[in-house]
This record gives structure tokens, sequence and C-alpha cells, in this order.
């Protein structure tokens, strides 16, 4: 107990002595039972810790994380099975056979297929290797060939690229310049995710179509590869098309959450309410560390087509199948500093939250 | 299947995670009771109580290997336990019919003053107090004089800073202090 005064012991006391009284017995085998052959519906939930409180940090946050839901980056809130620290070996490719793909240029090939790190979850996923192929890193690709890649900036969406390396631990380097000239030179950095080791989920922004060569580098381990960047992606619906209460996400902003990995997004409803009253909506999984039922959240559906989700995986752990989505919600802590979330699910069926009631405030 | 005889705590929540039915049972019958009571502290309702401590354990089945430190399981569960009974108590907020002060009077209170350690506190006074209170001060009532979690812990499992849960439970406890008078 910690340094608790007479009032405090006595209050202790007489909680516990009220419950007492009030409660009945219990047999914990039967408890057990039921709780191991329970089931929930599936609630995909992917935590992000925003390094800037500011707004405008918050709002690229979301976007960056809806990317990696939207692309099916499930494989970041997959419970991690490894035991060591570092990157695993090689694995070899399991089930089926690697086909070639549009998506490659230069020196590289593109392929679809089950690639060597199909037992993490990215049998779906186009990929290519890095050569030399020694250097043991592979990319990993969101969108279909022939575009896995397209122009962008950085007030846009860009692409996502899961980088796995299985040979070298470390910060991954990114210098990409267009095949057979100089400039424009466009670098980046990326930290390796917490789990699973040697995985580096990135959003590659580059400004024009056309053949692009990637120099990579993690520690000593130098690599290249070639991609086919293909034109910039057409405008998302415009926002005149939706319908908008009072909140505080703009109308462009939230397209641009809805509007990734080939989700077509008709139509974007967001509410601004509260984390407990969208947990009395959904009924979704609890977990302990995670923001204050009072937390303010934006609730947006989005109603459109989605195929989803090639790399989701349930609180369980248990893979989740691709299912054909017309509404799908996304929540995204709204304010608050520190710990955010997103929850994310298929809302097909359901009536939207027009009654979600607003924060107090 | 391991044996639970006086088997630690640690191993027992290792052992679960990795599928042990009777090291999970054994967990059940261990921290089962604690459970309860800090369930019925925020639901002030016994069967709300033993749906937020069910629901509890149903999450401990399948993210049980989650814990970071095995050895004090029971701090993780009373977190778990309190975030249920929270939302259940949202969730039927509505729902829930309204007694008046007398009618609970009517029922019968059960008379804390038998309990030597709780001497001076009415129960009358505790239902009465801990009813006029928010879910989330009872949260924090029952994790820190139940559960006995540091505010610390508290404020992680509650979603709150570490101040913000030591200040609101301070004023939690000045309001306590006033209202539950010795007997």
């Amino acid at each position: 107990m910690h340094d608790l005064d007479p009032f405090e012991r006595r209050l202790g006391a007489a909680l516990r002595a009220e419950a007492d009284q009030g409660l009945r017995g219990y047999d914990p085998a039967a408890i057990a039972r039921a709780a191991i052959t329970s089931r929930q519906r599936p609630v995909v939930r992917v935590p992000w810790r925003p390094s800037n409180p500011t707004m405008a940090m918050r709002l690229a946050a979301v976007a960056v994380v809806a990317a990696l839901v939207a692309g099916g980056a499930f494989y970041l809130a997959r419970p991690d099975n490894s035991t060591t620290g570092g990157p695993s070996p090689t694995p070899a490719p399991t089930g089926g056979t690697p086909v070639p793909v549009a998506g490659g240029c230069g020196g590289t090939q593109v392929f679809a297929g089950p690639g060597p790190d199909a037992n993490l979850g990215l049998s779906d996923n186009p990929w290519a290797a890095a050569t030399p192929t020694s250097a043991g890193i592979v990319a990993y690709f969101w969108f279909p060939p022939p575009d896995v890649l397209f122009a962008t900036d950085l007030s846009g969406d860009s692409p996502k690229v899961l980088w796995v390396s299985h040979a070298q631990a470390g910060e991954l380097s990114v210098s990409a310049h267009p095949l057979g000239a100089s400039a424009p030179v466009v670098r980046s950095t990326f930290g390796a995710a917490t789990s699973p080791p040697g995985n580096y989920p990135s959003l590659v922004a580059l400004p024009s179509p056309g053949c692009w060569h990637f120099d990579l580098s993690i520690g000593a381990t130098r690599a290249a590869m070639d991609l086919l960047v293909a034109s910039a992606r057409p405008p998302v619906a415009a926002c005149s098309d939706g319908t908008w209460l009072a909140t505080a996400i703009s109308c462009d902003t939230a397209y641009r959450i809805g509007d990734q990995a080939g989700a077509r997004v008709d139509r974007a409803r967001v509410w601004l309410t509260t984390l407990g009253a969208v947990k009395e909506s959904m009924h979704p999984l609890q977990q302990v560390i995670e923001p204050a039922d009072s937390a303010v959240v934006w609730a947006i559906v989005y109603d459109g087509f989605w195929r989803c989700c090639a790399n989701a995986f349930d609180a369980s752990g248990n893979r989740i199948p691709l299912v054909d989505q017309a509404s799908w919600l996304v929540v995204a802590e709204a304010a608050q500093t520190g710990t955010g979330f997103v929850y994310l699910q298929d809302w097909t069926g359901k009536p939207v939250p027009y009654l979600l009631p607003p924060p107090d405030r | 299947m391991v044996h639970t005889m006086a088997i630690q705590g640690g191993d027992l929540v290792r052992a679960a995670a990795m599928g042990d039915e009777a090291a999970f049972t054994e967990l059940v019958a261990r921290h089962h009771r604690d459970l309860l009571r800090v369930a019925f502290v925020i639901c002030r309702d016994a069967a709300l109580a033993e749906d937020a401590a069910q629901a509890t354990w149903a999450i401990a089945w399948r993210r049980i290997g989650e814990v970071k430190d095995a050895d004090h399981v029971r701090n993780w569960l009373a977190a778990v336990t309190a975030n249920e009974a929270r939302r259940i108590v949202r969730s039927r907020r509505g729902r829930i019919r309204e007694i008046s002060v007398a009618d609970i009077e009517l029922e019968g209170v059960p008379d804390l003053r038998s309990d030597p350690l709780a001497a001076g506190i009415v129960g009358a006074d505790l239902r009465r107090v801990l009813a006029a209170l928010d879910p989330t001060d009872r949260a924090l009532i029952a994790l820190r004089y139940v559960a006995e979690l540091s505010s610390d812990e508290i404020g992680r499992a509650l979603g709150m800073s570490p101040s913000g849960a030591r200040g609101r439970l301070s004023r939690v406890l000045l309001r306590l202090r006033g209202d539950l008078r010795d007997a």
C-alpha cells in the first residue's frame, strides 16, 4: 500500500467489505472456461505516437496512420512472436509462385505472389528485391501493379512502401533520383518499426513520373533498385458531395485520410465526439492503455468501395479475410497530446452515428 | 499443462499466455475476487460487476501475453476491469433505474461498522457518496483503495497523466473525507 493515512486505510476496508456483502459466490473454472470460449468481433486498432503535438502535425499523423491502415500495414498491430531484437534470416517463399508484373524498370523486376516474407502476412503484396540480393533488402508495395508507386508531393497522398531488411539493423536511408539523371534527388530516412524487427514502413513521395533509381543503405549495407513511378493520381471527389456537420477537421483532410490504397471515397461524414460514445456505438475491443473515454475524437464514416484488408489482423492476431466494404469507419484522436489511436471497422450495413453526442466542452 | 499449486504468479501468466488453461483457471481463482470488488465499486451493481469481471477474463485470455510485468498481473487485470466497468456503466446509463436515497435505505445497507478495519465509515453514507460520483472517479477510488495501485499506474490505466490522476484522486478523496463523517 502506498503511504495511506488512517482515513484512507479505513476507506479501503469499507469498500472491500461493502463489495463482499453485495457479491455472490463464483466458480473459477466456469469463469475461465467462458473466457476461453468467448469471441468478439474483430476490430483493427493501430496505435501511434505523434512526436509533435501540434494540430498540424496531428493532422499529418492521422493521414500517415490512415495510409498505413488503408494500405494494409496491419502487421504493425499484430502480436510480435519474435524472440530476438535483430532482423530474421531471409525465409523461403511459401505457397504459390511469384510472377513478374509491371512496376519495375532499369535493373529491377517487380513480382506478384508470395515473396520472401509471405509468412509476415505479405503474400498479397507486390514486391521487389534490391540488388545485390545478398544485401537482404526487399520492398513491399501497397498499391497494385502497374502503379505501385505514383508521383506526389509532401502535401498530398504518398504511396506506402514497406522495406524489410534481412541482414542489417539500423536506420534505413533512401536516396532516389531519376534513372540516368543526377537531379532531382529525394532523400529520406526511416527508423525500424518496433516490431517485427527489420521492418521499415515508409511513405515515398517522388515529384515526377518515370523510372527512378533508389540507393538504399542500412549501416554498412548498400543496395539499389529501380522502380517505375506513375503519374499523379487523380484528385478525389469534391468535398461538396459530402455531408458535413460542425467539426474541427476539414473536408479535404477527411478525404485525404480515406483516399488511400485503392479505396474509392464517394462520401465522407465526420463527427466530433468522444471515444466513449464511439465505444458504445461500435462495441470495440477494450485495452488498458488508450485515451480515456472522454477523449475527443473524430469519427469518420467513409462511403464508397474498399477491398480491405489484405494484411489485417484482429486483436487476437488472427488474419482478417479480404472483404469488399461499402462503408468503413476510422476513429482518430482529435486534440489530446501523447498517445493516439485509430479504430478501423467495416461499417457496411450499420447506421451512421448521427446521434453520437458532441464532446462536453 | 503446469501444476498450479504453489506456482508463482509470473509463471502462471507465462503458462497461460502459451495456452495453458489450467494456469489460466488458477489465475482466475487467485484474482477474481479482487476484480469483482473493483468492478462493484465502479458499477454499484453486483450483476454488472460480474459482467465486467467476466469481460476482463475474456480479454485476458487473448492478451495476457502482452503483460509486461507478469509478476504484477493483478494490477493489469484491475486496470482492465476498471475500464470494462466504466464502459458497462456508461452503456447502461440510460437504462438504469434511478433509486432514491430513501429506497436505498429501505433495501438494507451493510453495516460496515462491524468490520473493525472500516470503523467509523457508515455503509449508507458510503453508498450514497459513491453513487453520486462519476464512474471515472469511482474507478480512481477502486484502483487506489481496493486494488492498491499507485497514482502512476492508475494514470496509465485510465488514460491520464500521473499528475492528472493524482490531482483528480486528491479532489475525490477530499470530497469523501467531508462526506464520510465518522459515525
